[in-house]
């Protein structure tokens, strides 16, 4: 009995799942683009980091203990 | 001791502690050459002192060493007010350490232990200094309530070990990866699994939620990285390197969600450009597994650890 149990809550959550609002790929995919290239300039990863300011810039490696 | 690093250069402390006897190793760079200082005491010897002068030392670097009871560590988290530390694995528990507070010992306290998993600890994050979640080899996902030492909820849905989990920026929500090759994003307040991604075709090792909450990265053994967006539903990138060898086991994305890097079971870190679709770049230097990667809050560089037993910092 439990088994069906669990298969049943199983189906409830699946369709829980298929029913919910979708939004479009298209337009999700274009605000995510937009949030992309706002942030951009201040992602130094991406627009870089000139080494006066890199607090990083001596790369020895560590050996954490 | 031999003699004392200049601490306004680099060094390198490899420290080993444990009660019969204390070993530290400081190299560091001296005209081109690298020398060792090194300092090893005798079995039964007072150690005390040494351990005074160790912890000097340490609290120049401002870094604290807290010995764990087990040597398998597989999850670790700081908290994000850094006052705790949480750390687990293969010891099936999760240890919570005060970092402010220590011990007699001159230890970090032990605030918790949290037991009752039955699969090895794989993830874990502090919604706040008094709440964590975890995730474990067992399927469960867990948030327990720190002050009380009690689970609070139970979050039912995956079918495989959960191996990963990154909180929503606005910290209502999260997303975890698991064995069972989903994704799961899960309400916190109703402990209900909202959505299921599916896209991988092996164990989902590392998700990262985008800084905007809308998607989030994914590495896996499938030798992909992918990203899923959480509107839409569904995956909406795949990131191959230019010859697939091995499997991703960490994943982060940048600050503005441009790049998407993930460390790789081949001793590289891979990085794409996740507009275009496009493989950026590899970073070579592991001369092993890399085994988890992470960014400060500031996204100005990222650090790397591997099975070579060295941590990378890269910008």
């Amino acid at each position: 009995m439990s088994q069906v149990q669990a298969m049943k809550t199983q189906v409830m959550q699946l369709r829980q799942e298929a029913n919910i609002q979708r939004v479009n790929v298209s337009q999700a995919c274009e605000e995510l683009i937009k949030y992309c290239m706002e942030h951009q300039k201040g992602d130094i990863l991406v627009t870089g980091i000139s080494q006066s300011e890199n607090p990083f810039k001596e790369n020895k490696g560590c050996v954490i203990i | 001791m031999l003699g004392m690093p200049d601490f306004k250069k680099p060094f390198i402390i490899q420290a080993n502690a444990s009660d019969i006897v204390i070993e530290a190793v400081f190299l560091q760079e001296y005209e081109d050459r690298l020398f060792s200082l090194m300092y090893e005491s005798k079995e039964k010897e007072d150690l005390t002192p040494l351990k005074e002068e160790l912890s000097g030392l340490i609290e120049k670097i401002k870094t604290q060493i807290i010995p764990l009871r087990s040597s398998w560590v597989m999850a670790t988290c700081f908290a994000h007010s850094g006052n705790y530390v949480a750390v687990g694995g293969m010891d099936n528990m999760c240890t919570v350490y005060d970092v402010n507070n220590r011990d007699n010992t001159g230890v970090a306290k032990l605030k918790r232990e949290l037991a009752g998993y039955e699969g090895f600890l794989s993830c874990c994050r502090f919604l706040d200094d008094g709440k964590l979640i975890t995730g474990s080899a067992d399927m469960k996902i867990l948030i327990w309530d720190l002050e009380k030492g009690v689970k609070e909820n139970e979050f039912f849905g995956h079918q495989g070990d959960v191996m990963t989990m990154s909180l929503h920026p606005d910290r209502n929500t999260f997303v975890t990866g698991s064995v069972d090759r989903s994704a799961k994003l899960w309400d916190i307040r109703d402990a209900q699994c909202q959505q299921t991604f599916w896209g991988h075709e092996s164990d989902v090792n590392s998700v990262c939620f985008h800084s905007s909450g809308f998607a989030f990265g994914t590495g896996s053994d499938d030798k992909t990285a992918r990203m899923f967006d959480i509107r839409g539903d569904q995956q909406i990138g795949i990131y191959k390197p230019p010859t697939p060898k091995s499997g991703f086991t960490s994943c982060v994305l940048s600050n503005s969600g441009r790049l998407i890097i993930c460390g790789s079971d081949d001793y590289s870190i891979h990085i794409w450009d996740t507009l275009r679709s496009e493989h950026n770049s590899s970073l070579p230097g592991h001369e092993n597994r890399v085994t988890s990667i992470s960014l400060p809050d500031n996204g100005m560089a990222l650090a790397s650890c591997s099975w070579d037993t060295v941590v990378r910092i890269w910008n």
